[in-house]
């Protein structure tokens, strides 16, 4: 059985962020960059399993030579290798789905998981997209996924509004992965070592015969506006005023 | 840091990698149980099985009993550990760096295969056991005694202070023949719980590295087997000094990942905290001190890891070791009282991590060697 899992490259969830002065990104100067915490948990998902069912996992990433980084990161973990797709320009997420879908041609893996979302700029898109581009049935926001012992099926559970939804897809299928679904293991030693040894390709976006061609463009980036300090209320009554009258949300 | 990258193990990617893996795991394990084992004085054994597992513990000892041969990562874990817990690190040294680095260097093979795997899977815990009630520094003045008794030996005496003494599974007993001096007629014997006239007491209340559990054991007539000998009879003084090196050359790291725990919790805080109008990191005195710690923890970094490299291919390091953990105890001594000193009324306060640190770092300038002893060991090199 072989698994595909994407993962970005995305600065620290815990870093504080500042910036540019010209409001076109970030500045990246400083910033510690990790792997999108949800794509994390899609490799923690890909290597379980891997180690019921057998079989390769292997991780993709777009980006410029530093996401390298994060495809080590999830050797670290125990993936098996990983394809760097270099390419340096802007693009969106219909750009990324569609280099996706062109590994997805030559690697022809029996599932593909991705984060539900990348914790930058939570776009939330990528997996739909490719399951479209691709024609597979797909499985977002799973919490749950088991794979059947012919290997022909997934049974995944969603975390919906009021319950749990369970689904059935016929392999090959895209899921993506929710916050629930598991909690990523620790890189042991003996892993972390070994992954310096394990293979990395290269290839680039013209040889996977990919286009790259944005229809969403960032205009520009702000703040968020500062926090005004709060006010004490003398009384309940007082509270319930101004809620109603006031923030009129009552 | 791009002119010094390589130049040492800590800067190659792989230990980068490590170095990222033992701290995340450290914050999400250890960090969250550091203070409250602290005050309840009880060892998170749980914590170190499951850092066995990421195979954490006794990096450094050989692959074909469970290590990774690495005494690069080693250094790294060792660090990292003390940046969140020094009482960990104190009792997983002991165990898989004083007793089972020991068991590697001078053990047979049958000792190796029966102490070293357990040791490393966090299953077993080791101790060394030197000290005395009336033999710290001078060592050579144990009185502990061995005897030959038929294809036994007969080993009587008291010994203190012994890291794990209370908890261990396994110990390392260093003993002398009755009427022998100086290095001559030293042994090292492993010692296993359960043996007849072996008694560990209960753990001592100590100022810091207060969840590692020291005490003592009473030696009473204990016999065993010949095979439960360690290296050769009579070269156990010889030994010791070897690995005493090693052992000497890590210490220093605790100081490294304490003051750096230290400075971060500065930095953090001289930048949240208001007094006059401003955060006190806009004060020239507070400046200062936050420089002085970078500065003085950045050189002992460099040092340490300079020596540890010699350690890793296999070097003599008396001197060298006695340089880094003089001035790396000293350092992080420093780096705790000015940051409880930036911290005011709250440093003070047990409910912030950083007066456990301030405990605890008094402990590097005393065991395995007081900062005075380490001075007679450099100026005896100079000297010689
Ligand atoms: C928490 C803790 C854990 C320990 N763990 C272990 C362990 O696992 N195994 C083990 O064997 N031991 C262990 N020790 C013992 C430790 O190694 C000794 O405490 C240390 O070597 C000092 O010995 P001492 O306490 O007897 O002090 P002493 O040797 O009595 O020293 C008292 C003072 O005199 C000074 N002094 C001594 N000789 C000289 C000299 N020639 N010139 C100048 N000054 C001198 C010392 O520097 C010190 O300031 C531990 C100690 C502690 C506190
Ligand atoms: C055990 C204990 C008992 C106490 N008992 C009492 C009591 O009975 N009654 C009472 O009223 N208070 C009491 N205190 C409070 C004590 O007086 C304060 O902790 C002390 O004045 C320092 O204030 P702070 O802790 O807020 O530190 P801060 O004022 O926040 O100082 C933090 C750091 O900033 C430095 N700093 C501040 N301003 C400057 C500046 N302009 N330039 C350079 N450096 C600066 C300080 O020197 C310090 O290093 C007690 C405190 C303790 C710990």
């Amino acid at each position: 059985m072989k698994i595909l899992v994407t993962i970005k490259r995305v600065s620290d969830p815990e870093a504080k962020l500042k910036i540019r002065p010209d409001g076109t990104g970030i500045q990246t100067e400083g910033v510690k960059f990790v792997v999108n915490p949800f794509d994390e948990i899609a490799v923690e998902e890909a290597l379980r399993i891997k180690e019921k069912h057998t079989g390769e996992v292997v991780v993709v990433s777009i980006g410029d030579k530093v996401v390298t980084e994060q495809i080590r990161a999830a050797l670290a973990m125990g993936v098996d290798r990983g394809i760097f797709v270099n390419y340096t320009g802007s693009y969106d997420s219909y750009d990324v789905a569609g280099i996706l879908a062109k590994v997805v041609e030559q690697e022809q893996p029996d599932i593909i998981i991705l984060g539900k979302q990348a914790v930058d700029d939570d776009m939330g898109q990528a997996g739909f997209m490719l399951a479209e581009m691709l024609g597979y049935p797909q499985a977002a926001f799973a919490s749950k996924v088991e794979i059947s012992d012919d290997k022909k099926t997934a049974k995944v559970t969603r975390e919906i509004d009021g319950g749990l939804e369970t689904k059935e897809v016929g392999l090959p299928c895209i899921i993506t992965a929710d916050l629930r679904l598991n909690t990523p293991r620790y890189a042991s030693l003996p892993n972390i070592m070994k992954a310096k040894q394990k293979p990395v390709k290269e290839v680039t976006v013209d040889a996977l015969g990919a286009v790259v061609k944005p229809h969403v463009t960032i205009k520009k980036l702000t703040e968020p506006p500062k926090r005004k300090g709060g006010v004490k209320v003398e009384s309940v009554q007082d509270l319930v005023g101004k809620l109603k009258n006031e923030a009129k949300v009552l | 840091m791009p002119e010094t990258r390589n130049m040492t193990f800590a800067d190659r990617e792989e230990y980068g990698k490590l170095r990222d893996a033992v701290r995340r795991f450290n914050l999400k394990e250890l960090s969250p149980v550091a203070s409250d084992c602290d005050e309840r004085e009880a060892f998170p054994v749980d914590v170190l099985r499951k850092a066995a597992s990421l195979g954490y513990v006794g990096p450094h000892l050989p692959e074909q009993y469970g290590g990774s041969g690495d005494y690069y990562a080693k250094a790294v874990v060792y660090e990292e550990n003390c940046r969140v817990s020094f009482g960990y690190n104190l009792s997983l040294n002991a165990s898989d760096l004083l007793f089972a680095n020991n068991v590697a260097r001078h053990g047979s093979e049958e000792q190796k295969q029966r102490y070293l795997p357990p040791v490393i899977r966090g299953e077993k815990i080791g101790c060394w056991a030197l000290t005395e009630p009336d033999a710290g520094s001078d060592a050579l003045s144990i009185t502990t005694t061995w005897q030959k008794d038929g294809s036994n030996y007969l080993i009587q005496g008291r010994k203190t202070f012994i890291t794990n003494a209370p908890i261990a599974d396994f110990f390392i007993v260093i003993a002398r023949k009755p009427g022998s001096s100086k290095v001559d007629g030293g042994c090292a014997f492993i010692l296993e719980r359960g043996m007849k006239g072996l008694e560990t007491g209960k753990p001592f209340k100590k100022l810091g590295g207060r969840c590692s559990p020291t005490g003592e054991i009473v030696l009473d007539g204990v016999r065993i087997p010949k095979d439960q000998l360690l290296g050769t009879e009579g070269s156990g003084f010889r030994d010791m000094f070897l690995s005493l090196d090693v052992e000497r050359s890590y210490t220093p790291l605790s100081s490294i990942g304490l003051a750096q725990a230290c400075l971060d919790e500065a930095v953090e805080y001289a930048k949240q905290r208001k007094q006059f109008g401003k955060s006190i990191a806009e004060f020239q005195l507070i400046k200062e001190k936050l420089a002085v710690m970078s500065a003085e923890l950045e050189v002992a970094r460099r040092y340490v890891y300079y020596l540890i490299e010699l350690v890793a291919q296999g070097k003599r390091v008396s001197k060298e070791a006695s340089i880094a953990k003089l001035f790396a105890s000293n350092m992080v001594n420093k780096a705790a009282r000015e940051t409880i000193q930036i911290m005011g009324g709250y440093g003070y306060m047990r409910e912030y991590k950083v007066e456990r640190y301030f405990r605890d770092a008094k402990l590097l300038e005393i065991g395995a060697g007081t900062s005075e002893i380490q001075k007679l060991i450099i100026a005896k090199e100079l000297l010689k």
